[in-house]
């Protein structure tokens, strides 16, 4: 119940976010480089170990939409998987637009009780949604 | 070395060299200033601990950042990378430090590309499994 619960209020938050525009400062992916010592980086893309990162603003506004309304029901949340597709070099200093989906509960059973699995698929585009860059399906589990 | 040199001294079987990784509090407190995250289970130990585990857990958007980094230092090729699944297995935590080790499984000659497939698995420094899976790279011809 509370798992369908979820998921209706998930899809309507989905479709009122829609798509987000993201330009990513150099600043910023310098900082991060600095932070895991990733001396590839040149200045001119962004690493492709940053995706999740960038990804992440999106599915953390959903998270904080919803959040009031389930602070007393989730009792846990945590990042079990994640497929990541490539599919061309992201340039920096340039705007992305990204789209959210997210599946259905499923339901699963576990050492730690029962969870609720649910993949956040986001897609990273050109701005104008033309031209495909990364795909995200990121599976949480989430304690109901 | 280009990109011919480097498709062309890959072999099914070969390790890729191991890469370990300490993931220092102070590092992880300032991604998550960074990234400004609202997980409490990356933030609040106590929080953490209440769900069974031992400290605040180290997201694996963080663990993930280190597989393409990784794989780029091997091979610098950014076009190169197609594909990385993660599965976490075992929390990490604070001050741990995971070592990532690999090997080529397949490597397949398509038109005009041969793709490779490398199967990985992070570890402790005791041995516990914390993540594993699966990295496509294709090489243009």
């Amino acid at each position: 119940m509370l798992a369908e619960e979820l998921h209706s209020t998930l899809k309507k938050v989905e479709k009122k976010q829609g798509t987000e525009i993201v330009r990513l400062k150099d600043k910023e992916v310098r900082k991060f480089c600095e932070l895991i010592h990733d001396t590839g980086y040149d200045g001119k893309f962004i690493p492709p170990g940053y995706i999740m990162n960038l990804t992440n603003r999106v599915i953390q506004k959903i998270f904080l939409e919803i959040g009031p309304l389930f602070i007393s029901k989730i009792r846990g949340l945590i990042h079990v998987n994640s497929k990541v597709e490539f599919h061309e070099v992201m340039p920096l200093d340039k705007e992305y637009k990204i789209s959210i989906e997210t599946s259905k509960p499923l339901k699963k059973e576990g050492k730690k009780g029962t969870y609720y699995s649910i993949i956040f698929t986001t897609k990273v585009w050109d701005t104008n949604g033309s031209k495909l860059f990364a795909v995200d399906h990121h599976d949480f589990f989430f304690k109901l | 070395m280009n990109e011919t040199s480097f498709k062309e001294n890959l072999t099914v079987g070969q390790e890729l060299p191991s890469y370990s990784v300490k993931v220092e509090s102070k590092i992880y407190r300032r991604y998550n200033r960074l990234i400004r995250e609202i997980n409490p289970i990356h933030l609040n130990k106590s929080y953490a601990q209440k769900l069974g585990f031992e400290n605040i857990v180290v997201a694996g958007n963080f663990l993930f950042t280190f597989i393409p980094k990784w794989i780029l230092d091997w091979i610098p090729i950014p076009s190169a990378l197609k594909k990385a699944t993660v599965y976490f297995e075992n929390p990490v935590y604070p001050d741990e430090e995971i070592i990532h080790k690999g090997t080529i499984q397949e490597i397949e000659e398509l038109s005009g590309q041969i793709k490779v497939i490398c199967e990985y698995h992070v570890e402790k420094g005791d041995g516990t499994p914390t993540s594993k899976g699966k990295i496509i790279l294709n090489f243009k011809k």
